[in-house]
């Protein structure tokens, strides 16, 4: 066995320990915001060695502790997207953290980093318990960083509480579709799984369980009509919080879909596949038309990312090579497209508000902030020349493609259906664009008059975020290339 | 490093330098910056002609690829650049004469302050990396950039002096006009695309006879078009004269010695694809010659001295699209070169006239300038020479051959030979009143005549060499009977191997000995005419709006073209545009679109308000029902 394998874990555990003995040793007066700091240099670090390793390139793939763990090159690109989205979620906490005077944010930062090792787990996970055990361990540490603004503001404490109430219902119904299918197939390893659904009968009880694993998921992904807690979670977080949350716990998500439906249950596709099917459709209609209406950019940043939940899975509905490369890509513009979005919608709040009027005038007062802001917009809605039009392009042309080969004109509807509910959603990405460009700004509204400050930390969030949404969409190929190597 | 990189590069890289630090430098070192830079590209151009005239003539072919613009699988461009004889000869001068002319800007632009002044180098040099990235393209792609780069930069120049409205508007009409033209270009670049599944030339040209008759006159008409909206050919040519309100040294550059003569580059690049169509080559002929002399005729009555170099540029394109679409290629390509000098030569020195007083650009109030000006006045009669046609001047060589060739050439007519006839006549005529009105005869005007001075040894310079270049650069193409020595012709021969021989032999000596009287008789006739009507006491202008006769009326309004554009295109286009707004617009599609939206906002406000209402009892319902959804239809269709 290989112990070394888990070297990035490895990592992360011990930038986990380091916050901990900081956080014991520095005396209580002294703030805790240097922590963000250590953070992110940790986490830079980490990011370093996951682009530095190479994925394996031929079966079978290393594993560790009798396959519980698996190290192939799809476990290392999502962990390298999560490692990235936990360092610039670091980045952009400090400052956030420091102007509400939180007191734990000791606390805060090793939720961070241990929410960070169990989704790294997550997607690595070989077998159904390891993947359960990481998920409860992810799931657990958001619910308290949802909460962390506990007697600041009852909202937060109040969308942790419903987080973790609805979670537990997620997770019962998930871990009784494990343990069913642990009944009929005898193992628990994705690998057994997928060579026992290759020739496994369809019985009654494994309709059950398909279902029940689905719900479960489609809760992490956020699919309608499980994504009822997003909204009002998004809203009430610490902004650092859902940014993290809506790139890494969906990226997580996505990850554990195509490990779970594409890979392990993959003999049951035609099964599956409706399920997932109809989630998405209504996802692209619930999601795109509720966004319509909101005046809170929080929460209309959450309607906007359970549809885009629904995109990601188009790639996993296809189940082909392409609509796995194509979700990858698709996960990695979003990571930085929506931090980038929920940065400024952060530092805007703090003088404007959370109402999206709060943007009035946003284009006079910060051009640069209102500039970057523009552009996530317009690569979340699929415009050239942002990294998210070659994104859902990938993603379209990979579910017509499998449409066509596989002659499932299902899948063509779909896809249909996902480009006309982009359009709607190009209405409420605008609508910020408006906001900040033509709707005059209110002389007497709080917080209108200068430029946005904007911290050193997130400039460096900002910077990161534009420079990755401009070369995902003028020169993808080298990433295009990254990612085909790590799916080989 | 490729040299060919320095050449594109470094215009690029001084004009985003200039145009984000220039202002701050100062002066001295924004142009010298700028002139330096062209120097360099010049002198590694000519690096890259000597190492490809090294090679032999059959694989003077060198192919550089920068990077890759575009790799989908089955379709692959490239950021190619292709050097060979021609676009050897191109860099050569948009570089070398660029560089004469950016010398010449050092002093003319010295008035404006510091940022104006770094702002118009920035420009300058970004036209050149436009123009050199046009000529060395090596595929549709990279030479459509170019296309529209040279575009850019021209609309950036001609708008200037961004406080004139009149500089603006023709800033404006020159993109808008070009547009016209680009877009048959682009439907060529469709129809090639679809026809050979790529744009390199190399997989194109070479196997062009590929295409159907039908296709290759339809790739060669859109071409042209294309050609046509950039060399300003008829009915497209109504950009360029109002281009002049851009500096002089722009006109020089852009609207005279390179950037116009994109066209017919164009039209000589792909002549694989218009050679297979008789009729797309007639359409290119017959263009070409109306407009050499209808431009050369309004050119006579014109009084302002940048507008008459201007027609003259649009007359000349004229004789350079005549040759091309002759099939005398080669000819066309040395009318060309001999423009380039002679051309931005008469466009400098009127830029000098136009600075010693002060902006004055009207003939009728100068004469007798040459005692105040003697250089300016000595190389523009050298330009205006080489421009009417003066025997042994440069432009008397290139023009004659290509009068020769639509006389006798593979494609030639004797309508064609006759329009080019009678449009030089015009030329020699104008040519002798420009120069005879504003540096002979007695003063006009005596304040703006005191005032007048030479210019300073910068913009004097670049005159000098011009002057000489305009007549060397005719002993590159001496006419085919007196020596076998023919450089020009030899050096584009490769490019156009696939030709058949040209049949130089039909056209006995007897037969060019007496065209070349003809001309020169002609020429003089012309000339002792204009001399006796613009140096006299009364010299024959009459003023603004006082037409002596239609015939005069009809030239000096231009033949009415832009007021025919106004009212066919403008006017009927507004009254079209007022239609579909208000009716097609704001009833048909704003009325269902509304209705959507509406209803898309009602479905919003439901899910808002009466579904999403935030209790946490509801949502677990909610998760029930949709696992319970999931479970009813996995049992329909777990079969």
């Amino acid at each position: 066995m290989n112990l070394a394998l888990p070297l990035p874990e490895y990592g992360v555990l011990g930038l986990a320990l380091v916050v901990l003995l900081y956080d014991l040793v520095v005396p209580e007066r002294v703030s805790r915001r240097a922590l963000g700091w250590v953070c992110a240099l940790g986490f830079a670090g980490v990011l370093a060695l996951l682009l530095r390793s190479d994925a394996p390139q031929v079966a079978p793939v290393p594993t560790a502790f009798g396959g519980m763990y698996v190290a192939d090159g799809l476990a290392l690109a999502f962990k390298t997207l999560i490692v990235a989205a936990a360092m610039l979620a670091s980045l952009a906490s400090l400052d956030y953290l420091e102007a509400r005077g939180v007191r734990w944010q000791g606390e805060y930062y090793l939720l961070l980093t241990l929410v960070t090792f169990a989704l790294m787990c997550l997607v690595s996970a070989g077998d159904l318990l390891t993947l359960y055990v990481a998920l409860e361990l992810n799931s657990i540490g958001f619910y308290a960083l949802v909460a962390v603004l506990k007697g600041r503001s009852l909202t937060s404490s109040e969308a942790g509480l419903k987080y973790l109430i609805l979670g537990a219902l997620s997770s019962a119904l998930l871990l009784y579709g494990i343990s069913l299918l642990y009944g009929l197939s005898g193992t628990v390893s994705l690998a057994g799984l997928a060579a026992w659904a290759a020739g496994a009968a369809r019985s009654p009880a494994l309709v059950v369980a398909l279902a029940l694993v689905a719900a479960g998921l489609a809760f992490k992904m956020s699919l309608v009509p499980f994504h009822m807690w997003a909204p009002d979670v998004y809203q009430a977080a610490p902004t650092p919080v859902t940014a993290f949350l809506s790139v890494a716990g969906k990226t997580a998500a996505l990850a554990l879909l195509v490990r779970v439906l594409d890979a392990a249950l993959g003999g049951f596709i035609g099964v599956w596949d409706k399920l997932l099917m109809v989630l998405m459709a209504a996802t692209f209609v619930w999601a795109n038309l509720g966004a319509l209406k909101q005046r809170d950019a929080k929460r209309l940043m959450a309607y906007s990312s359970v549809a885009q939940a629904g995109y990601l899975a188009i790639g996993v509905a296809a189940g082909s090579a392409l609509g796995l490369q194509a979700a990858l890509f698709y996960a990695l513009v979003y990571v930085f497209t929506n931090v980038a979005a929920f940065q400024v919608l952060q530092l805007v709040a703090e003088s404007g508000g959370p109402e999206l009027s709060g943007l009035r005038g946003l284009g006079r007062r910060s051009p640069g902030l209102a500039l970057i802001l523009a552009a996530a917009v317009l690569s979340l809605a699929g415009i050239p020349p942002f990294g998210g039009f070659f994104g859902k392009f990938y993603l379209f042309a990979a579910g017509v493609r499998e449409g066509i080969v596989a002659g499932r004109s299902w899948l063509l509807a779909l896809v249909g259906l996902a480009v006309v509910m982009s359009i709607v959603s190009l209405f409420y990405y605008l609508i910020l664009v408006k906001q900040m460009y033509i709707e005059p700004a209110d002389p007497e509204a709080p917080g209108t008059g200068g430029p946005v400050a904007v911290p050193l930390g997130a400039r460096l969030v900002l910077g990161v975020c534009a420079a990755m949404i401009l070369w995902t969409g003028l020169y993808p190929s080298p990433i295009l290339a990254w990612i085909r190597q790590a799916l080989f | 490093m490729n040299p060919l990189l320095v050449v594109l590069f470094l215009p690029l890289a001084t004009a985003v330098f200039n145009r984000l630090f220039g202002a701050r430098l100062g002066k001295g070192a924004a142009a010298g910056l700028a002139c330096a830079s062209v120097l360099v590209a010049f002198a590694f151009a000519a690096d890259s002609v000597l190492g490809l005239a090294a090679l032999p003539a059959a694989s003077r072919q060198v192919l550089v690829h920068v990077y890759d613009l575009l790799d989908l699988a089955s379709f692959r461009v490239g950021f190619d650049l292709l050097l060979d004889p021609l676009s050897g000869m191109m860099i050569l001068v948009v570089t070398g004469i660029g560089f004469l002319i950016h010398l010449y800007a050092v002093g003319y632009m010295h008035e404006e302050d510091a940022g104006e002044y770094a702002r118009f180098f920035a420009y300058v040099n970004f036209f050149v990396f436009s123009m050199l990235t046009l000529v060395l393209a090596a595929n549709f792609l990279v030479i459509f950039t170019g296309w529209e780069l040279v575009g850019v930069s021209s609309y950036l120049l001609i708008g200037f002096y961004r406080g004139k409205t009149s500089a603006a508007d023709a800033g404006k009409k020159a993109f808008i006009v070009n547009r016209v033209g680009d877009f048959g270009f682009l439907m060529a670049i469709f129809l090639i695309w679809n026809a050979f599944g790529s744009l390199d030339f190399s997989a194109v040209l070479p196997h062009a006879a590929a295409l159907s008759p039908g296709m290759a006159t339809a790739v060669g008409l859109l071409l042209f078009m294309g050609a046509a909206g950039k060399s300003a050919q008829g009915p497209l040519h109504v950009w360029l004269p109002d281009a002049m309100e851009g500096p002089t040294p722009v006109s020089a550059l852009i609207h005279a010695a390179t950037m116009v003569t994109a066209g017919v580059f164009l039209v000589a690049r792909c002549h694989a694809i218009f050679e297979l169509s008789p009729l797309a080559l007639g359409v290119v002929a017959w263009t070409g010659a109306l407009t050499a002399f209808l431009a050369a005729t309004v050119a006579m009555v014109q009084v302002d001295i940048k507008r008459v170099w201007a027609y003259s540029t649009v007359s000349q394109l004229g004789y350079m699209v005549l040759g091309v679409g002759v099939g005398a290629y080669t000819a066309g390509l040395f009318h060309l070169l001999t423009h380039a000098f002679f051309k931005a030569l008469l466009f400098l020195a009127a830029g000098s006239v136009m600075h010693a007083l002060h902006g004055e650009l009207d003939m009728r109030r100068m004469g007798g300038l040459w005692r105040k000006m003697p250089l300016t006045c000595a190389t523009m009669i050298v330009g205006a020479a080489c421009l009417a046609g003066v025997p042994l001047t440069s432009g008397f060589f290139s023009k004659d051959e290509i009068l020769l060739m639509a006389l006798r050439g593979p494609h030639a007519d004797f309508g064609l030979w006759l329009l080019g006839y009678l449009g030089a006549a015009c030329t020699a005529f104008y040519s002798g009143r420009l120069i005879f009105s504003v540096f002979f005869g007695k003063p006009r005007d005596h304040h703006a005549y005191e005032h007048a001075h030479e210019s300073p040894w910068v913009m004097g310079l670049p005159l000098v060499l011009l002057a000489v270049g305009s007549l060397a650069v005719g002993l590159l193409g001496l006419p085919g009977f007196l020596t076998h020595w023919q450089p020009f012709t030899d050096w584009l021969a490769p490019v156009f191997a696939d030709l058949k021989a040209v049949p130089e032999a039909s056209a006995s000596r007897a037969l060019v000995l007496g065209l070349m009287a003809l001309y020169t008789g002609t020429v003089a006739v012309l000339g002792w005419i204009a001399w006796r009507l613009y140096t006299g006491e009364a010299a024959a202008h009459p003023a603004d709006g006082e037409a002596t006769s239609a015939l005069h009326r009809l030239l000096w309004n231009k033949y009415f073209f832009d007021e025919a554009y106004g009212f066919v295109f403008v006017r009927a286009l507004l009254g079209y545009s007022r239609w579909l707004w208000r009716w097609v617009d704001q009833g048909l599609v704003d009325g269902t679109v509304n209705g959507v939206a509406a209803a898309a906002q009602a479905a919003g406000d439901f899910l808002r308000g009466r579904v999403h209402n935030g209790r946490t009892r509801q949502y677990a319902a909610y998760l029930a029902a949709g696992a319970c959804l999931l479970l009813g239809l996995a049992l329909i269709y777990h079969r």
